[in-house]
């Protein structure tokens, strides 16, 4: 998978890469190429059926083959309604409904476990523009088999989200030796190689953001200018810095800190073993007190002082050893990851057909016969 | 080939055969055996080239059908006879596996082996060299079994020879536009008329048009259609071919119980079949209800023809490129294999057969042209069915023009009945 061609090595933004996308080589080998692109919606009901359509749109000026995963992660809007009923047009799309809202993370992994293409790109369809996807996509048939879309305002570290997620990426990075790039947003392309290794683990969930990284495969970053597709103008700088999606950031980066190393537990165990070493420390010194000292004085102060110090450090190791607990536990019990309550397919699986026809020009005599599905469903187109 | 059109010694005849398939073929040579005379006609250039050879080539052997017993005893029931009668068509040199899914599978291994068990089929878990071909985080247990495949060239020849043998009238090339009753009455011969100005007359027609059952006898035409029709489904359906990797060259892979796959050796062309439950139908709709594609003309091969003229062919609509990556994750070897052939026809089943897997033999007789027989059969092993059928439904064991008054005047049959 890892051919390199020196020009489409150079390219680091998506600007360029559709630019170059005009390479007539490139654009044969992309027809040949079947991509999964795999987006996950929740309450996604006001912008589902436009971005759809632009994306369906999109793929297929580029490819013969491809499928859209969308996968619902439970939406209490008529989100579902809504894409069942793009599939009656739109073709070439999945749709995978959990049962129960598990979380951005594990309904990727759902999108993930049922893809079948040669890449699978991951879009967020809030934040990231379709056009990505062949972009990211030829730059992985010049050479990469992970290709990190990098949202400008993540490069260029504007906003308190961005500059922590930064920090915190650079953090893990350094701590499990890895080599990612500290912009990496949740848009980007995996091959089939890498997909194997991220399926692999059971907190295959958890460890998503840097499995990519972890593969050790070598991988490829696109610069790009987020479009914000889902969201409307004024919402932007709302959603970007609201603190629930703080609590969610920090909570994530919790969970996978916990999920990629031990370190946490090592030192906290050391934490333990420390205090524990001054405990006997002191004990050694008020019974040396009690042996050679006339007066014992009443030490309330001290006393206090030194079961308050223990029992933080009791409790700090608790929550860190419950926190590893749940993920054992999780990764025990054997439960089902999430449940597919839904699984319906596109009528139909392409639009290449009508093209062919059009192409060759006899549109006049093929289009009664065009299937009806086939018909554009892209207002635009 | 061989069949070569023949210029018919005369115009009436014991029987005509619409459809030179593997049930028109089968039922023509039955008859001639027994002192008919037969005539068939097929419209395409050679026999047998439609759904009698565009298909996945299994010889059913039950394992196919574990939520269905009666089908899977039913299916097994057929399998010898097929091998005593067809023996150089059977086709056993590869080992046949069957993969359960770990997830999405309507049955789970411990079914499967206890449905074996009811059943009386052989199975055992595959070895330990099988098992490594599969991906066990997708797949959960493999098991080997007994089950053939047939060669459908050897079917033809065998069929080509047979008929020239017992001096049956072949004509290949026409296509039959319309059958009309002689006089006024259930009984009375019929005349069978071809897109080619041919006229044939016989006291029996059977109807053997598989997907265009209800098209043979003039509807398009403008001819009155038959009062009552079958209720048919019609789905496009495509087995891929490719050159086997080595893996996989003496190997057979059926993954069970859903939306999978089976990749299994196709003897005619000396290749191996894909074909995948989600991506093998292109297409799905039921004879009386709304057409796919906006398509108005009702005759399913008619729009099979438009749907691939309209998509660049049968190589533009083909669905190998889902079909074979989404095989791979099950089974690696698979990976970046090439198409090298593919095959696109319309499968038809009876409506209500679809549910249970079941695939009974379809047969009916017209209202108005008693002697007008339609045979639809869901598989071809299920060949020996017809046969008793018509022995013992029809009452047709000797030629209606020598045989006794009670022969002919059968016509008591049900307007409608399935096989067994
Ligand atoms: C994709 C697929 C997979 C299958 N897999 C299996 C399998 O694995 N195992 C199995 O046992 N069965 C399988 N089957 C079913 C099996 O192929 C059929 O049951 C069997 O071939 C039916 O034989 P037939 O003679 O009735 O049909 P056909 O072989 O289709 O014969 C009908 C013939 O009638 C001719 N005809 C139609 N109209 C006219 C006309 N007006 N005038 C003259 N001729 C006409 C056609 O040209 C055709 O040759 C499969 C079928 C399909 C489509």
């Amino acid at each position: 998978m890892s051919t390199s061609n020196p020009t489409w090595s150079s390219i680091d933004t998506l600007a360029a890469a559709t630019a170059a996308l005009a390479d007539s080589p490139m654009q044969k080998r992309l027809r040949e190429t079947l991509p999964s692109v795999v987006i996950v919606v929740s309450d996604a009901a006001d912008y589902i059926l436009p971005y759809l359509e632009r994306l369906s749109a999109t793929l297929r000026q580029t490819f013969d083959h491809y499928e859209v995963i969308i996968v619902d992660d439970a939406s209490r809007d008529n989100t579902v309604a809504r894409v069942l009923q793009a599939q009656d047009t739109i073709p070439g799309t999945v749709l995978l409904g959990l049962s129960s809202q598990r979380g951005a993370d594990v309904a990727v992994v759902a999108g993930l476990e049922h893809a079948i293409g040669d890449f699978v790109i991951i879009l967020d369809p809030r934040l990231d523009q379709p056009e990505l996807v062949p972009a990211m996509t030829a730059r992985a048939l010049g050479g990469a088999d992970v290709v990190y879309a990098l949202p400008r305002e993540r490069v260029e570290g504007i906003g308190l989200d961005n500059v922590l997620t930064n920090r915190f990426l650079e953090f893990v990075a350094r701590a499990k030796d890895i080599d990612v790039p500290i912009a990496a947003s949740s848009c980007r392309l995996v091959s089939r190689a890498v997909l194997n290794f991220m399926l692999k683990p059971t907190n295959r969930h958890r460890i998503l953001m840097l499995s990519p990284a972890l593969s050790g495969f070598e991988h490829a970053t696109l610069v790009y200018d987020r479009e914000y597709p889902g969201i409307a103008g004024r919402a932007r700088g709302k959603n970007r810095s609201s603190i629930r999606r703080m609590v969610s950031l920090a909570a994530r980066a919790v969970s996978l800190t916990l999920a990629v190393s031990v370190t946490p537990l090592r030192a906290v165990s050391l934490l333990a073993l420390g205090a524990s070493g001054l405990t006997m420390l002191y004990s050694l010194y008020v019974i040396g007190y009690w042996l050679f000292s006339e007066t014992v004085a009443p030490g309330w102060t001290s006393l206090s002082l030194q079961i308050s110090g223990l029992f933080f450090f009791i409790t700090l190791v608790l929550a860190v050893m419950s926190e590893y607990l749940l993920q054992v536990l999780e990764g025990t019990a054997n439960h089902p990851l999430y449940y597919l309550a839904r699984h319906t397919h596109s009528k139909s699986l392409a639009y290449d057909n009508t093209l062919n026809v059009i192409s060759r020009g006899n549109v006049g005599a093929e289009q009664a016969a065009a299937p009806a599905s086939d018909q554009p469903a892209d207002p635009k187109a | 080939m061989e069949a070569a059109i023949r210029t018919p010694r005369a115009e009436r005849y014991d029987a005509i055969m619409v459809g030179g398939g593997f049930y028109g073929c089968a039922i023509a040579g039955y008859l001639a055996r027994r002192g008919w005379r037969v005539a068939l006609v097929e419209r395409e250039a050679e026999l047998m080239t439609r759904a009698s050879f565009v298909n996945q080539a299994r010889l059913h052997n039950g394992y196919h059908y574990p939520r269905s017993f009666r089908t899977a005893r039913r299916s097994r029931v057929n399998l010898d006879p097929f091998r005593s009668v067809f023996p150089e068509a059977v086709f056993s040199e590869f080992r046949a596996l069957y993969a359960i899914a770990r997830n999405g599978s309507k049955i789970s291994p411990a079914h499967f082996e206890r449905f074996g068990q009811v059943v009386g089929m052989p199975m055992r878990p595959a070895p330990a060299e099988d098992a490594a071909l599969f991906d066990h985080r997708l797949i959960e247990k493999v098991y080997e079994v007994e089950e053939p495949a047939f060669n459908a060239s050897i079917l033809r020849q065998h069929h080509v020879a047979e008929l020239r043998h017992l001096d049956v009238d072949v004509l290949t090339g026409h296509q039959v536009i319309s059958v009309e009753p002689l006089a006024d009455h259930r009984a009375s011969p019929l005349l069978v008329s071809t897109d080619t100005d041919q006229q044939l007359v016989a006291d029996w027609v059977f109807n053997c048009t598989y997907a265009d059952l209800n098209h043979a006898y003039g509807e398009h035409a403008g001819h009155e259609p038959v009062s009552d029709r079958f209720g048919l489904v019609h789905q496009i359906a495509e087995v891929a071919l490719f050159k086997p990797p080595p893996p996989l060259a003496r190997r057979g892979v059926t993954v069970m119980d859903g939306p999978f796959f089976s990749a299994m050796p196709f003897p005619a062309l000396g290749l191996h079949s894909l074909t995948h439950v989600r991506y093998t139908h292109h297409a799905k709709w039921n004879e009386d209800g709304e057409l796919p594609f906006g398509f108005t003309e009702r005759c399913p091969t008619t729009i099979l023809r438009r749907y691939l003229e309209t998509g660049g062919g049968k190589f533009g609509r083909s669905r190998f490129a889902w079909m074979v990556r989404d095989a791979a994750r099950y089974m690696p070897a698979l990976a970046g294999v090439p198409l090298a052939d593919t095959l696109i026809d319309i499968k038809t089943l009876a409506v209500g057969t679809q549910v249970d897997d079941a695939r009974p033999i379809l047969m009916h007789r017209d209202d108005r042209m008693g002697r007008l027989v339609s045979v639809m059969g869901g598989k071809v092993d299920n060949i020996f069915d017809i046969f008793e059928f018509i022995e013992q439904t029809l009452g047709l064991a000797t030629p209606p023009n020598k045989g006794s008054a009670a022969n002919r005047s059968a016509v008591s049959a049900p307007a409608a009945a399935l096989g067994n």
